[in-house]
């Protein structure tokens, strides 16, 4: 008898059951189903190539069908090669000066666009942004003629009224850095201002009457509640820039192309170019780019950690 | 009543819903080129072509259009493409290297070569019994450059005879005659003439190139590179840097070019306002010419190259592009007789001349008469161009441009060794050594 009752109830109680399992499964798919595209498409573009590149960052790849795994000797090799280190400077140097600028200088701006005093706001705002729509290349030839070493270049001829020059800018490390980081200022400044802007725009107003109730001076608001709240676009636009300064190849390869004056032009990246493309030295570009890699992501990682964004704020 | 259990039947909807996806996001792919065995409605045989200069382009459409009048059975129709220079030898790398995808036919510039030639296993079609009849006629040196253990992949558009260009407004102000110009140290002093008479330059030294450096190497039949070793301190090297470097800052009758270059927009600016007496420049110099100094036209001449010491070539062959067939070609045998035919043969050679300017490889059709037909060319240097320039036919010399360590050299010398001497008058044997032990090493590393 309960055998019969447990097998009437059994098939009623477990088909909606059931139903219900499925819709749920559909449901748990769904989502899976949505990202695929995108899963996809970075398992084939992305992580294959990076995996890839590993791999081959152990071999010699002397062109056609010939590749031997040869251990570490890429690596070895790496670690002896007084370019890569000049590329290293080059790119660290790079970095320190765009953010030692491109930080402070759209900060200031962001604050001047922000205050309801400022004049023709969105006029400005334009101007500083037109930059980053143009071509990096083009922009590179523009500056590379103003930056030439006749004395009828533009900068030479400026410099020429203060009975300066004229300097042969793309020949020596100093004045080619400058020239670097004059275009990534001149072009980036918009953006970052833009992202200064928005971050700013978001600090609630009561904040800062709160503060003022209180007696806080400008500086004290600024101080205490502007850069507390942008801390998360400033740890953005840190990143970024990080980033962009260690990959840094359009510039200067209009600049010089892959040959640069005692390496002064030369990147991670140029350098990675030369050796896959002119040198057809595949295992080898391979290797720069893993440790490329592993510098960027050490780098951002001590950066964020020294900023204490791990920790819950 | 299915077949499947629940588990499997979760599986096999995933499945399904990846190869869905999947053939979505892939379907973009398949649409490729098509397959070249494939025929054009008129019965022609498709082939493809990758060049990174338009007017190459034009040379090969008018090559096809021949081949088609003089081979009735063997229609073909070549579908160019034509592509920006770096990005065109990234595909063509890539394509070869993965096996699928190149094109059946490819121009390779002279300093791309070598790296194909890295394996000793060139991915291109050996065309030496093509190429075998036309011999006696081609520049040797300009075979030589594509030929690796003695088997011929590839065949170039002109022979890049190295020539000094005379301003003549310029050096008859000055009361110089070039044809009087035997030796560099008469160059030089002739220089010191030109600087004196009227305060302008001789000539220009490049800093980020070096064509005129190379040539000076090749006329002294010296090289570059010996047993896979960079000898850039020895001493037909060292008097051509030498030489340079007193131009400019013991005779001071030459300064660095605009630029550090004299192929690029800066310089052809300042000759053209007549800021030089002369340059050193290959023959297919005469198009910069006539494009962008068309002040200077009819007050050009040309000659050969001073030379060092009795027994030098008077120039050398810089610069050029092979016409490859590639390992990937679909009729290997047609478009290898169709190549060679294209350049090798006298109406074709004459071509390169007619439809893009160039010297070409063929000596022998120098002196023909079509070459002194009215063109552009003849319209800015007069009609005896060849005239001039075959006195030069059997002094052209060459280096290993496309030995497979040639690449390192170079860009050793540019990076730590032309910039500092010529602009910052660094010790020439000195800064020479360094760049041969570190270029040295670079191929030591590379093997």
């Amino acid at each position: 008898m309960t055998n019969d009752i447990t097998a009437q109830i059994s098939p009623k109680s477990k088909s909606p059951l059931k139903r219900e399992k499925k819709k749920i499964n559909m449901q748990k798919i769904a989502p899976y189903l949505f990202v695929s595209p995108f899963i996809i498409v970075f398992l084939v573009f992305s992580l294959y190539p990076f995996i890839n590149s590993i791999i081959m960052s152990f071999q010699r790849i002397s062109g056609f069908d010939e590749t031997t795994f040869i251990g570490l000797e890429n690596y070895k090799r790496l670690f002896a090669d007084p370019v890569f280190y000049k590329a290293l400077w080059n790119v660290t140097r790079y970095t320190f000066w765009t953010i030692l600028i491109l930080i402070p200088l759209p900060l200031l701006l962001a604050l001047v666009m922000n205050n309801k005093n400022t004049k023709y706001k969105y006029f400005f705002r334009s101007i500083f942004f037109i930059p980053v729509l143009t071509s990096t290349v083009i922009v590179g030839l523009v500056f590379k003629f103003a930056f030439s070493k006749e004395p009828t270049g533009v900068f030479n001829s400026w410099l020429s009224y203060l009975n300066i020059g004229p300097i042969d800018w793309l020949n020596n490390s100093g004045t080619a850095m400058f020239a670097l980081v004059i275009v990534c200022v001149w072009r980036w400044l918009g953006v970052n201002m833009i992202y200064f802007l928005s971050g700013l725009q978001n600090i609630p107003r009561e904040l800062y009457e709160c503060a003022e109730i209180d007696g806080a001076s400008k500086w004290d608001k600024f101080k205490s509640i502007t850069l507390p709240m942008i801390k998360p676009i400033t740890t953005y636009v840190l990143t970024i820039s990080i980033l962009a300064g260690f990959s840094l190849f359009n510039e200067t390869y209009v600049y010089w192309g892959a040959q640069s004056p005692d390496n002064i032009g030369t990147t991670f990246l140029t350098y990675i170019y030369k050796t896959a493309f002119s040198d057809g030295d595949f295992g080898y570009a391979c290797t720069l780019g893993v440790i490329m890699f592993v510098i960027v992501v050490a780098i951002n990682l001590i950066q964020v950690s020294v900023r204490g964004l791990f920790k819950e704020d | 009543m299915s077949v499947l259990s629940a588990g499997k039947r979760k599986i096999m909807t995933l499945v399904l819903a990846l190869i869905l996806v999947l053939s979505f996001s892939l379907a973009g792919c398949s649409s490729g080129d098509s397959p070249s065995d494939a025929k054009t409605k008129d019965g022609k045989a498709q082939y493809t072509m990758w060049t990174f200069v338009q007017v190459h382009a034009d040379y090969w459409k008018d090559a096809a259009e021949t081949w088609n009048k003089n081979h009735p059975d063997e229609q073909i129709n070549l579908k160019i493409n034509v592509l920006p220079f770096d990005q065109m030898n990234q595909k063509l790398q890539v394509a070869l290297n993965s096996g699928n995808g190149a094109p059946d036919i490819a121009d390779v510039e002279i300093g791309q070569f070598a790296k194909y030639t890295k394996t000793n296993k060139p991915p291109f079609e050996d065309i030496t019994n093509e190429v075998e009849p036309y011999n006696e006629n081609l520049v040797k040196g300009r075979t030589d450059n594509y030929t690796v253990d003695g088997k011929v992949y590839g065949l170039d558009y002109h022979v890049g005879t190295t020539l000094v260009y005379y301003n003549m407004d310029i050096m008859k102000k000055a009361g110089v005659d070039p044809s009087t110009i035997k030796t560099w140290d008469d160059y030089v002093e002739a220089g010191k003439v030109v600087k004196e008479k009227s305060g302008i330059y001789m000539t220009s030294v490049e800093t980020s190139s070096q064509f005129v450096y190379t040539a000076m190497v090749a006329q002294q039949k010296a090289d570059m590179v010996r047993d896979d070793k960079s000898i850039l301190s020895e001493e037909a090297s060292v008097t051509a840097v030498q030489t340079l470097q007193d131009m400019v800052y013991k005779h001071k009758i030459a300064k660095t070019a605009e630029g550090g270059h004299q192929d690029v927009e800066e310089y052809y600016a300042a000759f053209n306002k007549g800021k030089y007496a002369s340059v050193v420049m290959p023959a297919w110099y005469m198009s910069r010419m006539v494009s962008f100094m068309p002040k200077l036209s009819g007050k050009i001449k040309i000659q050969g190259l001073p030379i060092f010491k009795e027994g030098d070539l008077r120039s050398a062959g810089l610069g050029g592009t092979a016409t490859v067939v590639t390992n990937q070609a679909h009729d290997k045998d047609l478009l290898k007789k169709f190549v060679v035919e294209s350049k090798a043969s006298e109406e074709g050679s004459i071509k390169t001349w007619t439809i893009l300017g160039f010297d070409p490889i063929r000596s022998d059709v120098w002196l023909s008469p079509e070459m002194e037909k009215p063109n552009k060319y003849t319209d800015y240097f007069g009609t005896d161009i060849f005239k001039q320039m075959a006195v030069l036919k059997d002094e052209v010399g060459t280096l290993s441009f496309t030995h497979n360590s040639y690449p390192i050299i170079i860009d050793e010398l540019l990076t730590n060794g032309m910039p500092k001497m010529m602009t910052k008058q660094a010790d020439v044997q000195k800064t020479l050594d360094a760049v041969d032990k570190s270029a040295n090493k670079r191929i030591k590393a590379g093997k």
